[in-house]
C-alpha cells in the first residue's frame, strides 16, 4: 500500500443529495474549446492589471462639480472603457465556463472582477475612503491606551476597530495601508463566502454561482457602490453571510455548529446596530419557517443570549448608557455625529411638517441615496445624463423582482428546500427591517440600508426563476439577462461612482486636519469643534492625534432631517449661537449649503438668510481659509 | 527503457467496488479487496488501490482514514498524513511570532509578517475552530476555507473585547499571547477528537 496508513472505511458518495443543476446556455463545444486556451487568461489578468495601474485623476476636491465624475477622473475615458470591456468579456466568460472541480479559478476571477468594480477607488485612494477616519482614530486610541474609546462614533460596537487594531499590531502595517488592505479582504470575503453559498443555492454548479456572484455585486447598488469602503456596515454582514454557511451545516443535531453559529452572532452584536438587528430579524424569520426544526429551544436560547448580551454590552459603554433609540439612531446614520448635548437642546420646528411634505422629503432622500439625484455633497448644477438614470433603476428593478419573487415564496415555506427557505427568509427580514426603519425613524435613505443584505438572496432566486420556465424561453432569457449584464457593466460601474471625487477624503480636508493638528498642541484644555455633520469624523483623528489624552467636544448639527426650510436655518444659526457663547473653533465650509440642495432642492445662496449667516461668521477671527472651508476662533 | 502495458480494470470492476461500498457503507479497505478479488480474480492489491483512489478523486467514494491500534495521540500527532494540518497551524503561529518578535520591521523581511499576520487573523483561529467543533463535516476546500475566514472575523474581535476588561489590555503582546493561545488549544483540542473518532472507527 502506498500510504503508511490503511484505508480504514469507505463510504458511497453516491447517494449524495445532489440538488437541481441548472446551467448557462452556452453552446458546450465552443464553450470548451475557448476556456481551455490559455490567451483568454492572459488577456483577462493583463486587462485587469493594466485598469489597475491606469492613473486615475480623483481630484479630490470638495465640490468637484460635475453630475458624473466617475467619467472625469480617468486619464481617458475612451481607453479606460476599452480596457474595462477587455476586461470583462474575457473573464466572465471563463468565470461561466469554469468546472466545479477547479472553482477556485472561478473565484480567482471572481475576486479580479470584485476588485475592479468595487474596489478601484479603495485603491486609488489608498484607503481614503468610507469611514477612514472614524476608525483610524479609535485604532490609534486602542494602540495608545491599550483600552476601547469611550467617545468614539461606534462606541457600542467596536468589533471593526478591535479587528483594525489586531491587523496592524500583527502585520505592523501602517494604519492607513491597514485600512486599504482590510477593505479588498472585505470584497475577497464577500466573493467567496457567496460564492460557496451560490454553489450549495444552485446544486453544484460552479458556472451558474460565479454569474451568481457576479449578480450580486454589479447587480446590488449597496454592494457594487461600497463592498470595497471601509465601514462597520459593510464588515458586519461580511460575519453574517458566515452565518448563512453554518445554517447550511447540520446544525440541528451538531453542537459544534450551533456554538460556531452563537460566536457569530455575538460578533456581529458588537459590530454593527442595523446587522444585529437584522439577524435577529433573519432568526426569528427562520424559525417560522420551521427551518430549525427540533433545535427550537436552541433558537430562542441564541435569540435571548444574543438580546441579553446586547442590552449588558450597551450598558457597558461608558458614555451613553444604554439608549435604543440613540442606538438606533445613530446606527441608521441619521445623526452619526450628534453628541447627546446638541441633540438634547436643538430647538424644535416651528411647525411641523405635513403628512405631504414628509412624504416629499422622504421621496427625495431615497432618490438622492440613489444617486438619481445629485449625490450629498455633490452639488454639480446638471441633472443625470439619462443613461445614469437607466442603469441604476434597471438593476434596481431586477433586485426588486427578486425581493418579491423572495416574499411570494412565503406561501410554501415548509415545502421548500433548506437553502430556498434560507433565502426566503432573508428577503423576507430585509423588506421586514426597510419598512420598519422608514417607518420609525422616517428617513427615506433607511430604506436603502437593508439593501446590503439581501445581495446574497436576491441573485440565486432570480436566477432558479428564469431557470424554471420553458426551455426555449430559458434560451432567451438567459441570453437577454447575460448580455444586459455586459452591456450594462461600464455605465453602471460610471453611474454608482458617480461621486466618485468627494467620497474619498479630499487633500482640503486632509490639509484642514493637519492645521488643526499643528496648532492644537497636546497639554491644552478641551478644545470644542463645532460644524455641520461632515466635518467631524476626520477632525476628530486629527485632533485626538495631536492630543491624546484631553477630551474633545464635538457639536455638530444634527441630521437635518426636515421638510422646513425655517428649521435649517434655526439650526444653522443655533450652531453658530453655541460657538459664540463658548470657546472653540468652527469649520465653516460649502457643506452649509448640503442640507437645502439636498432636501429642499433650493440654493441657500439665493436667500437673504444666507447672506446675514456669513456675515454673522465673517465677524469671527479666520484662521485658516482655502476657499473652501474657513475654520473660525472664539477664545 | 522496457516496454510496458498498463491493464486498465473494465468497468465492471469500478461498478462492483461502488455497489459494494452503497451496500455497506463502511466496510474496511481490506476487506472490501476481499470481495472484490473473489469477483475479479486477476486483481492486484496495487491496481485496486489505484481504482479506489480514482473512485474517490471523482467523489464517488468517500475515503476515511482510522488509527492503526496502540497509536497513543502524542504519535497520532507526528504522523503528518493526518495531522498535516496542525504542524502546519504551529508553524504559522511560530513563523509569526518569529517574524513579529525577531525578524527587523524593514523591507524585504516584513513582507514575511504581513503574510504571516494576515494568515493568523484571517484565517487560523476560524480554521481550528471549525476544525474542533465540526469535525464530521463533509466540507470542500473552499467551503472550509470561506467558514474559517468567516468565523475567525467574527472570533478575533470578540477575543479584543475580553481582552479590554483584563489587566493587560488590547496590546500587541496580549493579542498575539491570546490567538496563539487560543489556536493551539483549540488545534489540540480538534487533533484529540479527530483521533478520538478515527479510534472509535465512526466516519468524520
Amino acid at each position: 500500500m502506498p500510504s503508511r496508513f490503511r484505508v480504514g472505511y469507505l463510504q458511497a458518495a453516491e447517494d449524495r443529495d445532489v440538488p437541481m443543476k441548472i446551467s448557462l446556455h452556452i453552446h458546450d463545444a465552443w464553450r470548451k474549446r475557448l476556456s481551455s486556451l490559455p490567451w483568454l487568461w492572459i488577456i483577462s489578468i493583463s486587462a485587469a492589471t493594466a485598469i489597475m495601474l491606469t492613473p486615475i485623476q480623483v481630484s479630490l476636491d470638495l465640490f468637484f462639480s460635475h453630475p458624473v465624475q466617475s467619467m472625469y477622473v480617468m486619464r481617458d475615458p475612451v481607453a479606460f472603457g476599452l480596457e474595462f470591456y477587455l476586461f470583462l468579456v474575457p473573464t466572465v466568460f471563463l468565470i461561466t465556463s469554469v468546472k466545479h472541480s477547479h472553482a477556485m479559478k472561478a473565484v480567482v476571477l471572481l475576486v479580479l472582477f470584485g476588485v475592479i468594480f468595487a474596489g478601484l477607488w479603495t485603491i486609488s485612494s489608498r484607503g481614503y475612503i468610507g469611514e477612514p477616519f472614524v476608525f483610524a482614530s479609535d485604532v490609534e486610541y486602542i494602540t495608545d491606551h491599550s483600552r476601547l474609546p469611550i467617545d468614539s462614533q461606534y462606541r457600542g460596537y467596536p468589533g471593526l476597530s478591535l479587528f483594525l487594531s489586531s491587523f496592524s499590531l500583527f502585520t505592523g502595517l501602517r494604519l492607513f495601508d491597514t485600512i486599504a488592505v482590510v477593505s479588498l479582504i472585505q470584497i475577497v470575503a464577500f466573493v467567496l463566502i457567496s460564492y460557496v453559498f451560490f454553489s450549495k443555492a444552485l446544486g453544484i454548479n460552479s458556472k451558474l454561482a460565479g454569474f451568481c456572484v457576479l449578480l450580486a455585486i454589479q447587480g446590488n447598488w449597496s454592494v457594487g457602490k461600497s463592498l470595497g469602503y471601509i465601514h462597520a456596515g459593510s464588515f458586519a454582514p461580511w460575519i453574517l453571510f458566515a452565518t448563512l454557511l453554518l445554517l447550511l451545516t447540520r446544525f440541528e443535531s451538531s453542537a459544534g455548529s450551533r456554538s460556531l453559529i452563537l460566536v457569530v452572532v455575538l460578533a456581529i452584536a458588537i459590530s454593527h446596530f442595523g446587522t444585529w438587528t437584522y439577524t435577529f430579524l433573519f432568526l426569528i424569520i427562520l424559525s417560522f419557517m420551521g427551518l430549525f426544526g427540533k433545535a427550537r429551544k436552541f433558537t430562542i436560547g441564541l435569540l435571548g443570549i444574543s438580546a441579553a448580551f446586547q442590552v449588558v454590552w450597551q450598558a457597558l459603554s461608558p458614555t451613553l448608557g444604554f439608549s435604543v433609540v440613540n442606538t438606533l439612531v445613530v446606527t441608521s446614520g441619521v445623526t452619526s455625529s450628534v453628541t447627546p448635548s446638541v441633540s438634547a437642546t436643538t430647538p424644535s420646528p416651528s411647525t411641523a411638517p405635513t403628512v405631504l411634505e414628509m412624504l416629499s422629503l422622504y421621496g427625495r432622500q431615497a432618490l438622492d441615496r440613489l444617486s438619481l439625484v445629485s449625490e450629498t455633497t455633490n452639488l454639480a448644477p446638471n441633472r443625470n445624463p439619462v443613461w445614469v438614470t437607466l442603469s441604476i433603476v434597471f438593476w434596481l428593478i431586477v433586485t426588486a423582482y427578486g425581493c418579491y419573487l423572495g416574499v411570494v415564496s412565503l406561501r410554501r415555506r415548509l415545502r421548500s428546500p433548506l437553502v430556498q427557505r434560507i433565502e426566503t427568509a432573508g428577503i423576507v427580514s430585509a423588506t421586514v427591517l426597510a419598512a420598519s426603519l422608514l417607518f420609525t425613524l422616517r428617513f427615506g435613505d433607511a430604506l436603502f440600508r437593508p439593501l446590503t443584505y439581501v445581495a446574497l438572496f436576491t441573485s440565486p432566486v432570480i436566477l432558479r426563476r428564469l431557470f424554471s420556465t420553458k426551455v426555449s424561453s430559458r434560451r432567451y432569457l438567459s441570453g437577454a439577462l447575460a448580455i444586459a449584464f455586459v452591456f450594462l457593466s461600464l455605465p453602471t460601474f460610471l453611474a454608482y461612482n458617480k461621486d466618485i471625487s468627494l467620497m474619498p477624503y479630499s487633500s482640503q480636508e486632509q490639509s484642514l486636519g493637519n492645521f488643526v493638528a499643528s496648532s492644537y498642541p497636546s497639554g491644552r484644555d478641551i478644545l470644542r469643534v463645532f460644524g455641520i455633520t461632515g466635518t467631524w469624523p476626520y477632525l476628530r483623528y486629527y485632533v485626538l492625534t495631536s492630543s491624546r489624552n484631553l477630551p474633545n467636544d464635538f457639536l455638530a448639527i444634527e441630521g437635518m432631517r426636515t421638510a422646513n426650510e425655517t428649521n435649517l436655518w434655526l439650526q444653522e444659526n443655533y450652531l453658530v449661537d453655541r460657538f459664540e457663547n463658548s470657546s472653540g473653533i468652527l469649520v465653516f465650509s460649502a457643506l452649509w449649503r448640503v442640507p437645502f440642495e439636498l432636501y429642499l432642492g433650493i440654493s441657500p445662496e439665493c436667500r437673504p438668510e444666507w447672506e446675514l449667516l456669513k456675515t454673522r461668521l465673517m465677524s469671527h477671527t479666520v484662521i485658516f481659509s482655502d476657499g473652501f472651508q474657513n475654520i473660525l476662533w472664539q477664545s | 527503457m522496457t516496454d510496458c502495458t498498463i491493464l486498465r480494470p473494465d468497468d465492471a470492476v469500478r461498478k462492483t467496488i461502488v455497489n459494494l461500498a452503497q451496500s455497506k457503507p463502511q466496510i474496511k479497505a481490506s476487506d472490501l479487496y476481499l470481495i472484490v478479488r473473489d469477483l475479479h480474480k486477476e486483481m492486484s492489491v496495487e491496481t485496486f488501490v489505484e481504482e479506489v483512489r480514482s473512485l474517490a478523486n471523482e467523489r464517488r467514494l468517500a475515503l476515511q482514514e482510522s488509527v492503526p491500534r496502540g497509536i497513543s495521540f502524542f504519535k497520532f500527532l507526528w504522523r503528518w498524513q493526518v495531522s498535516l494540518w496542525f504542524d502546519i497551524v504551529v508553524g504559522i503561529l511560530a513563523l509569526m511570532v518569529v517574524t513579529i518578535y525577531l525578524l527587523p520591521n524593514t523591507y524585504p523581511l516584513v513582507v514575511v509578517r504581513w503574510v504571516a499576520g494576515s494568515i493568523v487573523l484571517l484565517f487560523v483561529p476560524g480554521f481550528v475552530t471549525v476544525k474542533l467543533l465540526l469535525p464530521k463535516e463533509e466540507l470542500d476546500d473552499l467551503e472550509r476555507l470561506a467558514l474559517s475566514l468567516g468565523v475567525s472575523v467574527a472570533l478575533v474581535p470578540l477575543v479584543g473585547l475580553i481582552l479590554n476588561f483584563t489587566p493587560w489590555g488590547i496590546g500587541l503582546d496580549s493579542i498575539v499571547v491570546s490567538l496563539t493561545f487560543y489556536a493551539v488549544a483549540m488545534a489540540l483540542g480538534a487533533a484529540w477528537r479527530k483521533y478520538t473518532i478515527l479510534r472509535s472507527g465512526q466516519s468524520c
